[in-house]
């Protein structure tokens, strides 16, 4: 087998402010390489802080997380992060073009930069807008495009740095559903040595075609279909005791998903309560 | 055109020159960082280092601007360290550099230096010696956006990316406060550090609707900011008026011009 591409073992954290109240507990976690894996779960349920401990952005209390094999501050040129809330500064004096090429900065300091390093840069920048479906758009602002537009170039900018793994938070917020439905198919057709790993809050995702899900609330739990019930997710998202109308909808998940299961993906299954 | 052979004029307009390149290229920085509340509050900071010049018979520009990098580096950790608290404190130490300036005025023994030129400016008095040393300020600037452009161009279109890339995003940061910091410090000259913060402002978001990318919005915030200060100048000079109110009396125009013709445009 290779090496995980994520490799988290005993997982705890709490916020500074809050050192009582663990965000995340006890939380084991493997990604093998190629993966393309939905996290899940309820607001305040830690998938952002497991992103930005991943990131190496947050560090934990206790536990190990290895990226590559490595800490992950020292494996972050293999990452492509699309943070949540990216794309929010619409008046940004820069093209296309410019904000893709963002990505490729990975020194504060200019003189590492020669003529012919952003003449490759820009010639990557326009390849990654071919990639995300935006040919011909590199002279466009960014104030110019849909939300789905501008999430696929947040997107491009992640893959001029070829990372080996893409973590995307919240990438479909703003979406409708069709835009969502298009954006995890756009996601499922990158390169296959690329893993990626979605992290949301929305339910209605598990319905694109993800290799497996992880729920998380606190701790980490990985389903790949079958035991992935309506109880369940109605117990995660907290429906299970009022009428809400979500809860219709969660009784149609598990005919929705449409899994590609990876066999060599491990996680130890929560204690039952 | 009298008024060009004026020595206290050429200075003014020196200054205004020199102020400007300050101004549009850190006010580019702090506008689009959503840095305008941070840069008010160590503009009236800055009163605390005039007081301590005033207290302990110090030259009053050096030991303003040590002060004001130091509110500034303060601010700008707790800032980033406190992020739902920040409006808070910086109000806090906004209210209370201002408080710790004047107690150290009225403490100062025959102290009889007008106020209000550090409250609105005082640049007919900018001093050969004050010129030389605002050059200095804009070389720092200049020079350290240079260096540091790809860090300051990601760190202000998203922070959290450029941290996750492995920059180190809260250095930037301190550069970049520490850069506002040394501008305030000279605008204070230009239009006192009530004002200042028009100045930091009004310029880039004129610049922000046309400009093609961070170093041209950088020019052309510049570019008004000249216009604004000169023409500001002359309305003084005409009628007699403040210089330092005159010149964002000229910005304030341009900006609800601008504002109104985006309006009417939209409607």
């Amino acid at each position: 087998m290779n090496q995980p591409v994520i490799d988290i073992t005993d997982l705890r954290f709490a916020y500074p402010e809050a050192p009582r109240f663990t965000v995340l507990e006890n939380l084991n976690f493997t990604v093998p390489q190629g993966a393309y894996i939905a996290i899940l779960g309820p607001n305040g349920g830690g998938k952002t802080t497991l992103l930005k401990c991943i990131l190496g952005l947050l560090t934990p209390q206790a536990g190990h997380i290895a990226v590559f094999g490595r800490k992950p501050s020292e494996s972050v040129r293999y990452i492509g992060y699309v943070p949540q809330y990216a794309t929010t500064k619409d008046l940004f004096p820069a093209n296309l073009l410019d904000v893709v090429m963002m990505g490729a900065i990975s020194s504060p300091l200019l003189f590492p930069f020669s003529k012919q390093q952003r003449q490759r840069n820009e010639q990557k920048a326009v390849e990654a807008l071919e990639m995300v479906g935006l040919a011909g758009k590199e002279k466009e602002r960014l104030c110019n495009l849909s939300g789905g537009q501008r999430q696929r170039v947040i997107v491009a900018r992640a893959l001029m740095s070829d990372p080996k793994l893409l973590l995307l938070d919240e990438p479909t917020a703003n979406f409708d559903p069709s835009g969502k439905f298009c954006f995890y198919e756009f996601l499922a057709k990158l390169p296959d040595d690329i893993t990626t790993i979605v992290v949301s809050h929305d339910i209605s995702i598990a319905a694109s075609p993800f290799t497996g899900i992880a729920v998380v609330n606190r701790n980490l739990s990985y389903h790949e279909g079958n035991d992935l019930t309506p109880e369940f997710l109605a117990h995660l998202y907290g429906t299970h005791e009022s009428t809400c109308p979500m809860g219709a909808f969660i009784d149609n998940v598990p005919q929705m998903l449409s899994f590609k299961p990876f066999s060599d993906i491990t996680v130890p299954k929560p204690p039952k309560e | 055109m009298d008024i060009l052979t004026l020595p206290f004029m050429q200075n003014a307009i020196a200054a205004s020159l020199l102020a400007s390149v300050a101004c549009g290229i850190v006010g580019t920085l702090v506008v689009l960082n959503r840095l305008v509340f941070l840069a008010g509050g160590v503009a009236h900071a800055a009163y605390g280092g005039v007081g301590l010049a005033f207290f302990f018979g110090l030259p009053v520009l050096p030991c303003t601007l040590g002060f004001t990098l130091g509110s500034s580096v303060v601010m700008s950790t707790i800032a980033r360290t406190y992020k739902e608290k920040a409006d808070t404190v910086i109000g806090v130490l906004w209210a209370a550099g201002m408080a710790f300036g004047i107690i150290l005025i009225d403490l100062t023994p025959g102290y009889n230096v007008d106020l209000m030129s550090f409250l609105f400016g005082s640049i007919l008095t900018v001093s050969a010696h004050d010129l030389w040393l605002m050059l200095a300020l804009d070389i720092f600037i200049v020079v350290a956006t240079i260096l540091f452009y790809p860090g300051l161009l990601s760190i202000t279109f998203d922070a959290e990316y450029a941290e996750s890339r492995g920059l180190p995003a809260a250095l930037l940061h301190i550069l970049l406060v520490c850069m506002a910091a040394v501008s305030i410090v000279m605008v204070i000259r230009v239009v006192g550090l009530i004002l200042v913060i028009a100045l930091l402002t009004i310029p880039p978001f004129i610049a922000e609707r046309k400009a093609r990318n961070l170093a041209s919005m950088m020019g052309v915030a510049i570019l008004w900011s000249t216009l604004f200060c000169v023409a500001g100048l002359m309305v003084a000079y005409w009628f007699n008026l403040t210089s330092g109110a005159s010149i964002i009396a000229v910005a304030a125009i341009c900006f609800f011009t601008v504002v109104g013709i985006e309006q009417l445009r939209k409607n």
